[in-house]
């Protein structure tokens, strides 16, 4: 998903090129993710994002219609003290990092705060937090929605995600408030559903 | 060469330079609107204050927290502060945290999320029953909470 707020941002510069480097997720077929840290079955096809230069390995993002519209993002082992997305030490602003210790509560203002840094967006609600398994393990689901100040557009999102020993394994669903969130959120929902943490990764 | 304009701390310099002496040549007493201006922003200003505190900018918005209380103290800003040192979790910042939400709560009508996050703090250092005593009364104060569902499966 973060990799969406990079794209607004130089999307003009990038339309000419928006069609290279994605390739097929076929569907009913188990997958591995993010660097083999997760394998997911879709039961629908998606594309598979091209990795960013500064992309973290654990994570790995898909699009159904397209990163400005929809996107699931696979976050497979996220350690402790990193963040998920890499930002220049010279950032005005640091990304918070991830602590093994942090209760689903501070999961879910970890997510917001990288949206909120990331973005600058001043409008972003979460609707609701619950106990939620992920991946065979007691885990979260967090709702929330979202503007980004650059094209104030309404989005919705929802993580699904738990810690295991010691690292976080999340999916987070972001998508446009109009259409696309319905469109796609019951697939998300079925991949999240298939989820397994792969033992090696563990 | 190139400088066009003024930075900011010299334009504040300047302007409030000339407007002191503007003042004083009148023998005038102006408006200035913060009264107003305060009565206004105060409903907003916790909204504002969390939205800062999530920017991860520990030291910006202790800066911001340690102007507004020229002002004077409230429940908020002593629960803002404790919420910078819980968010940050350094050594000793979850006692530090602790010890601002009970300054908040001693306070007239503190914000109901004092309890919320009070009750994290005492989960996290092991003070699992005074943790969801916290718990259940921001429960109890804000029915509608979004993490109704997370905070009662702690209960559990």
């Amino acid at each position: 998903m973060f990799r969406k707020l990079m794209s607004v941002m130089i999307v003009a510069a990038m339309l000419g090129a928006c069609a290279t480097g994605y390739s097929l997720i076929a569907a009913a077929t188990p997958v591995k993710v993010a660097d083999g840290g997760m394998t997911v079955t879709p039961s629908v096809a998606w594309n598979k994002a091209p990795r960013g230069y500064d992309q973290p390995r654990y994570e790995e993002v898909w699009t159904a219609d397209g990163i400005l519209l929809n996107t699931v993002t696979f976050y497979a082992g996220v350690p402790e003290g990193k963040a998920l997305i890499r930002l220049r030490k010279s950032a005005e602003r640091q990304a918070p990092l991830f602590k093994a210790a942090m209760l689903p509560q501070e999961i879910a203002e970890f997510v917001e705060s990288t949206y909120r840094v990331l973005s600058g967006s001043t409008v972003f609600n979460v609707e609701s937090l619950k106990p939620s398994v992920f991946a065979g393990e007691q885990g979260f689901q967090m709702d929330f929605n979202y503007v980004l100040q650059s094209d104030e557009l309404k989005r919705r999102g929802r993580a699904v995600g738990a810690i295991k020993n010691g690292k976080l394994y999340m999916m987070l669903y972001d998508a446009t408030a109009t259409h696309y969130f319905e469109a796609t959120a019951a697939e998300f929902d079925r991949i999240a559903k298939s989820a397994q943490i792969s033992v090696a990764a563990s | 060469m190139f400088a066009t304009h003024p930075a900011p701390a010299e334009r504040m310099t300047d302007l409030s330079a000339a407007a002191d002496a503007m003042a004083k040549k009148s023998g005038r007493k102006y408006e200035d609107g913060r009264d107003r201006y305060l009565e206004v922003i105060r409903p907003w200003r916790p909204q504002f204050l969390a939205d800062q505190i999530k920017l991860n900018d520990f030291g910006a918005s202790m800066f911001l927290i340690d102007s507004l209380t020229g002002e004077g103290w409230d429940g908020d800003l002593f629960f803002q502060k404790g919420e910078l040192f819980r968010i940050r979790t350094a050594a000793g910042d979850l006692d530090q945290a602790l010890s601002w939400y009970d300054k908040a709560l001693a306070q007239t009508s503190p914000p109901a999320d004092v309890w919320r996050s009070k009750g994290m703090v005492l989960l996290k250092l092991g003070k699992k029953d005074e943790g969801k005593t916290a718990l259940r009364k921001y429960l109890d104060l804000r029915p509608d909470a979004p993490d109704r569902g997370m905070i009662e499966f702690n209960f559990q």
